[in-house]
């Protein structure tokens, strides 16, 4: 047996930097549909939601099965991507800069918020009147020195993982990637080159929600979402890439596993409440501290 | 191959361009000349669809080109090399230059495409791995060129390559445009550097304020009053 | 000529609206009078929003943090400082300068890091400042009350029809403020980095002293607003002081309405508070406000990005 010191830093150390890795993922999505489309989606933390939620409604009421019920939803989560990409971020892509601005902020900020409202309605009355979206997850936990490690945890933190290790290699590897980064290094460059504006940003968006809704329902493993998750979490995929840069993986997963971190101590040691005080200060500060550090989140 | 018609381009009030006409025949080379400001990149940028036109038509080999986008056109045979060069800063040489082939479809074509335009650029070879960003102002001005070849285009244009480079720089570009010439590419040019594009087109248009003043074969121009006095300080 | 006559109109249609308000309390039922204060305020609130969102072309999401905080500072001052309450109508009136001044430098700081930020990322984190204002204040209980809110003591409320007044006063205020501004230098200034910002930076404006004094201004008629509302609810809680729907409806309005004129988010905001008003009374729907009210940001966004007014108006020249 460790000492129960050792114990609970180490503890806080993994929850810290699983959070952190799922964070991450879900931001560095954000962060590459802005960086090609230079569409900033307000609705991003909705995604997360959505996942959730329809995880939980597909594994704990109607109990589908493992496969059937991933399978199924990943059609959902394209499926999405696939109608949010055409009906809400083709139509704006071709007005002039201020318009799509304004446009997008309307537009997704509109969706979040009536997805938070439809999604809580409905649910109250339909499934749950308290609704709240969890999928306990029972995986072992782990003796390792004699430390016990969360299984679930480490689960999340490899799937994270595995997840940024799959964008690396679709940023360095596949021409769509390749694509991507043209795009968010110089966007008329990149239409110079003949890149399809329009087949990019919908196969950003398919990738996007998909780990976005994923992430979600790994996040619902360890606590509980609410209808209104959503906004706040976009905030946290915000203030990662304000960290980390736009477009940026290496930066996304450093600014996750950041706020992750932060997010873990100060619940620990000032109680959940303090947690988005927490992340808000940081991105305050970030933005007043080093302006100059943060490439590309001067244009918009 | 090229059939610009009654072209107008208007930038909200602004109109920058006026009724140009102009063409580009196979395996000509044609220069575009005139002062800043006088729409020539705005030609450019509308042949490759980057820009509306409000009136006019383009035709490339035969077919109306307007009503589609860049990524169509660039699918078609046309290739830019833009003003400023627009590379990707961060993205290694060779990276780049595969991306110029995005519209080309078998991967299986890439290396000989590559190998072509390192035997026209030996020192891209030598960079391979080199962020774009880092390269001097004219490695980038060839690994923009070269990222164009790798389109295999049937009409090369060129916005201002000589923009910002050495004289002897210029030089070594303009032989390796020569080459391209020699070797029966269609080619555009749009210049300032109006005694070298004169002396290497077929034939050139003056560009003034949005209008076609003057058309020619290159030496004719070359030798005109008119252009002397006004573009060549003589 | 006509312009003049079209002035003069504009100006009789002014008047006789402005006639007819203050007459309203004589006429109408209490519930009439009551719906029309509630409406006043979110007016005000838009047409400060659109000093922003109109002349500057900043969205700002957070417009509702202007309001929340000065109801806040105001009712602590009122109920932490106790001579305050013995001062009678001054004590509050003084509370409220505090309140107001208080918020004007909150804007003046969050200028600092808010304007490091353009486009998107700026509106978001308008709307990172409103969620901070909320945890804040949830979590500071001692001070704020928390979750249960803070009261005043009822001798201290504000009356309908003084309310309702001094409500009417302020729009009109916020109103002309715009007017005005739109004339002013800072005000074409501000349309000077709409347009673009390296020509105004090139011109010889100083950017960050223009937006923060925008934003400033801005925050003055919300904070009084902020204030009026709470003085008359007698109550205050995060819900009703920072909810979605005071940095929502803003927006919405001056959007639907036309931002960047100077009626256009007054009209919005009767559309609006219309709408509101038949939701909760008469239309019973199965279907949450909220989502309606994000369902017309989406289509605002999509299908009519200049507003209501600017798309007459256009039309018609
Ligand atoms: N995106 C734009 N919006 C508004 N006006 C533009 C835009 N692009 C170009 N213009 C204007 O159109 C005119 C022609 O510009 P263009 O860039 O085609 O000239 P150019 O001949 O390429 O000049 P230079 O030799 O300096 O590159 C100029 O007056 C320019 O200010
Ligand atoms: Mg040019």
């Amino acid at each position: 047996m460790a000492p129960p010191a050792v114990q609970t830093v180490v503890e806080l150390l993994l929850g810290g930097v699983s959070l952190g890795g799922l964070y991450g993922m879900m931001a560095f999505a954000f962060s590459l549909a802005l960086a090609t489309t230079r569409i900033l989606n307000v609705a991003h933390g909705g995604f997360l939601v959505l996942g959730a939620a329809l995880a939980m409604l597909f594994f704990r009421f109607l109990h589908l099965h493992f496969l059937l019920g991933t399978l199924l939803l990943l059609a959902i989560f394209l499926l999405v991507g696939l109608l949010f990409e055409g009906a809400f971020v083709r139509p704006l892509m071709g007005r002039p800069p201020h318009a799509v601005l304004v446009g997008s902020i309307l537009v997704t900020f509109g969706f979040a918020l009536a997805l938070e409202a439809f999604l809580g309605f409905y649910w109250a009355d339909l499934v749950d009147p308290q609704p709240s979206f969890t999928i306990p997850f029972p995986a072992p936990t782990l003796q390792v020195f004699g430390l016990t490690l969360s299984g679930t945890r480490l689960t999340i933190l490899a799937i994270a993982m595995l997840t940024a290790g799959l964008f690396h290699l679709l940023l360095t590897r596949t021409k769509m990637g390749k694509a991507a980064r043209a795009m968010s290094e110089d966007h008329e460059g990149a239409l110079i080159i003949g890149i399809n504006p329009r087949r990019l940003s919908i196969r950003i968006y398919l990738v996007g929600v998909v780990v976005t809704a994923f992430s979600g329902i790994l996040y619902s493993t360890t606590a509980p979402l609410e209808p209104y998750s959503g906004l706040p979490l976009t905030m946290i995929a915000l203030t990662i890439i304000v960290i980390g840069g736009v477009g940026s993986l290496p930066g996304a997963l450093l600014g996750g596993v950041l706020v992750g971190t932060a997010e873990v101590l100060t619940t620990f040691l000032a109680g959940g409440a303090w947690a988005p005080v927490v992340y808000l200060l940081v991105f305050f500060l970030v933005l007043v501290v080093r302006p100059e550090g943060l490439f590309g989140v001067r244009e918009a | 191959m090229l059939d610009v018609r009654g072209v107008s381009v208007r930038y909200g009030d602004l109109q920058a361009l006026w009724d140009v006409t102009f063409a580009v025949r196979a395996g000509e080379l044609v220069a575009i000349i005139g002062p800043n400001g006088a729409g020539k990149t705005t030609i450019l940028k509308t042949i490759l669809g980057l820009v509306r036109p409000a009136a006019g038509s383009i035709d490339f080999r035969g077919a109306p080109l307007t009503r589609y986008p860049p990524y169509d056109r660039v699918a078609r045979g046309i290739a830019l090399v833009p003003e400023g060069r627009r590379i990707f800063p961060n993205m290694s040489v060779r990276d780049t230059l595969e991306l110029g082939a995005y519209t080309a479809g078998r991967r299986a074509d890439l290396r000989p495409r590559v190998e072509r335009v390192y035997d026209l650029f030996p020192v891209l070879a030598s960079r391979q791995r080199q962020a774009a960003g880092t390269l001097s102002g004219g490695e980038q001005q060839m690994l923009a060129i070269g990222r164009a070849l790798m389109a295999d285009p049937a009409l090369l244009m060129l916005d201002e390559p000589s923009l910002g480079l050495a004289p002897v720089v210029i030089d070594h570009l303009y032989d390796r445009l020569g080459e391209l010439k020699g070797r029966g590419l269609t080619i555009l040019l749009v210049e300032q550097y109006v005694a070298g594009a004169l002396e290497l087109a077929d034939r050139a248009y003056v560009l003034e304020t949005g209008r076609i003043v003057r058309e020619g074969a290159g030496h004719e121009l070359l030798a005109d009053d008119y252009i002397q006095k006004t573009y060549l300080a003589l | 000529m006509r312009r003049w006559a079209a002035g003069g109109l504009q100006g009789l249609a002014v008047a006789a609206g402005a006639g007819l308000l203050l007459a309203l309390p004589q006429v109408a039922t209490r519930d009439i009078v009551t719906a029309v204060f509630f409406a006043l305020i979110f007016i005000t609130l838009a047409v400060s929003y659109d000093i922003l969102g109109g002349f500057l072309g900043y969205l700002n999401l957070g417009q509702g943090a202007f309001f929340g905080l000065a109801g806040y500072v105001l009712f602590i001052l009122i109920v932490k400082v106790a001579f305050l309450q013995h001062l009678g109508p001054a004590g509050p009136a003084l509370a409220v300068l505090a309140a107001v001044a208080f918020t004007a430098l909150f804007a003046r700081l969050a200028a600092y890091p808010l304007f490091q930020l353009r486009g998107a990322y700026f509106a978001m984190a308008t709307f990172g400042l409103m969620l901070l204002l909320g945890h804040l204040i949830t979590n500071l209980g001692g001070l704020t009350g928390g979750a249960y809110g803070l009261y005043i003591p009822t001798e201290l409320y504000l009356p309908l029809r003084p309310a309702y007044t001094l409500a009417l006063l302020l729009t009109g205020l916020s109103v002309a403020l715009n007017a005005l501004l739109a004339r002013s230098r800072l005000g074409m200034g501000l349309q000077a980095i709409r347009q673009s910002e390296l020509a105004a930076a090139a011109i010889g404006i100083d950017l960050f002293r223009y937006k923060s004094r925008a934003l400033v201004l801005s925050s003055l008629p919300s904070a009084l607003a902020g204030c009026l509302f709470a003085l008359y609810s007698g109550y205050i809680d995060v819900q009703n002081m920072l909810g979605a729907e005071k940095t929502l409806f803003p927006v919405i309005m001056a959007m639907l309405g036309g931002s960047g004129t100077v009626f256009g988010p007054v009209l919005g905001g009767v559309i609006v508070r219309a709408i509101d008003v038949s939701l909760k009374n008469y239309l019973v729907l199965p279907v949450p406000a909220l989502g309606i009210y994000g369902l017309i940001l989406m289509c605002i966004g999509l299908f009519m990005p200049q507003g209501i007014l600017p798309f007459f108006l256009r039309r018609r020249l």
